[in-house]
């Protein structure tokens, strides 16, 4: 096999090669790594690229499969990390200019418990500046471009992450999502993202955005790959307040079992409004087989989410502004213009406001409570429109959001997974959205590969 | 300053949006002022209609985990 082959293998593939020691995890990672040496500079995925860390990891990955101590399914698969991530001696930006030189003591606890698994880093991704965007044009390390179109962007704010992934630049990444920072560039770069219960993940060690949203999840090119990261990366966590008791479980338990028998609603308003034909006729589609492969499908109302883009957005913005006050009132001038004015739009946000807007999210929980009460998932389009054009501004209006179908899971804190499932009439990927029940993950993850199993999209790759 | 968000009228003057940021230990110069005014004009304005529109018994949700309420 071609080196290039080794990079668009699954994660779950190429453990299984790894652990049979069909394929040593240095060959693995130093194909990665020339890859990433050839491609990056068109796609700026990467901000920090660890070789000499990744080498030296996966030479000990293979001296100690070779001992008979494997780790596990993903021990020395290669893995990039949003820079948002606490990295122990490597540079953890945020994509911003404030922390640009900063270098935690101290991992991330998802770094922990990735490294514990046998990971191999291969560095650090690029993203929209402190993940509070939907592009990843960040003014200042550049923009990170879409594999499938380099003029257009590859969604934010996890943007280095799908590109990386979709062009074979890493195995597996992490991401982080607030407002659909996971769902977002999976759906726009065409790999599998999947947004977490809130509380699922610990956050100890990763820059807030929002507190009330941010949670860390999975992506990746392969279903199978993100309930293995779910297995690696989920479970209590002692140092964070807002890390669920419920213990860890095994995501991939019914990855086979298909969509017989199951129940998948879809909204009959807001996620199909405003959605352009092409990405509606092929999401349709997708259902559309969910239902071949023995799914029942039936119709939902799911009101107020017009109102839930507004309280998640008051939400966010205010939260974003305390966290972010101190710099925004000392080092203005060190934000973009874009991020400086979200976060003297929060500043702005009145405590009544706030109030109101956590009312909604009250209402919009029952709502999303009610609307999986007999139904099993919801399933909806991820993004209404194509990514746009590298540069172009983006609106927080609720008619036009790019990321306006996603937000509400955000506000109701429900888990999400966007699921590659064809391309639309120009090229770029579509995504399918899947919305859970709360801690219900392992059933968003059977969905997905039902369909990604019925499609086979998930295994197109790109030229070159 | 007498000046309040009414619903339904989404104008901010940009003294009031200039004065508004000074109260939060922020400068808006006239350019920035003027680009921040139609994103904060309709976020304050949507919100003030939702204040108008929720129903009186909507209460916040509890501060416990969403575990404590998973089905």
């Amino acid at each position: 096999m071609r080196d290039d082959g080794l990079c668009f293998l699954s994660a779950a593939e190429l453990g299984r090669r790894i652990a049979r020691r069909e394929v040593s995890p240095v060959e693995v990672a130093r194909a990665h790594l020339a890859r990433i040496a050839r491609l990056d500079l068109k796609l700026n995925a990467y901000l920090t690229v660890t070789a000499d860390r990744a080498l030296a990891e996966a030479a000990a990955a293979e001296r100690e499969i070779a001992a008979g101590r494997c780790r596990g399914p993903l021990h020395g698969v290669p893995m990039a990390l949003k820079d948002l991530f606490d990295t122990a001696g490597v540079r953890t930006t945020a994509g911003s200019r404030i922390l640009a030189e900063n270098v935690p003591s101290r991992d991330a606890a998802v770094v922990e418990r990735l490294s514990a698994a046998g990971l191999v880093l291969l560095g650090k991704t690029n993203l929209h500046e402190f993940a509070f965007g939907t592009t990843s044009d960040n003014p200042h390390h550049g923009p990170v471009r879409n594999p499938w179109d380099l003029e257009r962007s590859p969604g934010g704010s996890s943007g280095g992450s799908g590109a990386a992934l979709a062009s074979g630049l890493c195995a597996v990444s992490l991401g982080t999502d607030t407002g659909g920072s996971i769902r977002i560039p999976a759906g726009a770069c065409g790999v599998v993202g999947l947004k977490p219960t809130l509380g699922r993940v610990s956050r100890r060690g990763v820059t807030p955005l929002a507190w009330s949203f941010d949670t860390v999840g999975p992506m990746s090119r392969a279903v199978e790959d993100a309930a293995l990261l779910m297995n690696a990366i989920a479970g209590p966590d002692a140092e964070d307040e807002w890390c669920a008791a419920r213990p860890a479980e095994d995501f991939t338990r019914d990855l086979e079992a298909g969509a017989r028998g199951l129940m998948l609603a879809v909204p009959r308003d807001w996620f199909f409004e405003g959605v352009e034909p092409g990405i509606e006729a092929v999401v349709r589609e997708a259902i559309a087989v969910l239902g071949r492969e023995g799914a029942r499908v039936v119709e939902a109302s799911l009101p107020g989410m017009a109102d839930a883009h507004t309280a998640h957005h008051a939400i966010l913005a205010a939260e974003a502004a305390a966290f972010h006050g101190p710099w925004l009132r000392e080092r203005p001038d060190d934000y973009g213009s874009d991020v400086r004015r979200g976060l003297e739009l929060g500043q702005l946000v009145a405590a009544v406001d706030y109030v109101n807007a956590c009312r909604v999210q009250a209402i919009v929980r029952a709502t999303f409570r009610a609307a999986l009460a007999e139904a099993d998932v919801l399933v909806t389009p991820c993004l209404p429109q194509p990514p746009p054009r590298v540069g172009e501004p983006m609106s927080r209006e609720p008619a036009v959001a790019w990321n306006r179908l996603l937000t509400p899971v955000n506000l109701a804190g429900y888990p999400a997974l966007s699921l590659p499932c064809g391309f639309d009439g120009g090229g770029m990927p579509v995504g399918l959205q899947i919305i859970g029940r709360p801690f219900e993950e392992a059933l968003v993850l059977r969905v997905a590969r039902a369909c990604e199993r019925a499609t086979g999209w998930g295994t197109r790759r790109l030229p070159g | 300053m007498f000046w309040a968000i009414v619903p339904g009228m989404m104008e901010i003057p940009e003294e009031i949006l200039v004065a508004l940021a000074q109260q939060r230990g922020l400068a808006l110069d006239a350019g920035r002022a003027e680009a921040l005014r139609p994103p904060a004009e309709s976020l304050l304005g949507r919100l003030a209609l939702i204040g108008e529109t929720l129903p009186r018994d909507a209460a916040p949700p509890p501060s416990a985990a969403l575990e404590d309420r998973a089905p």
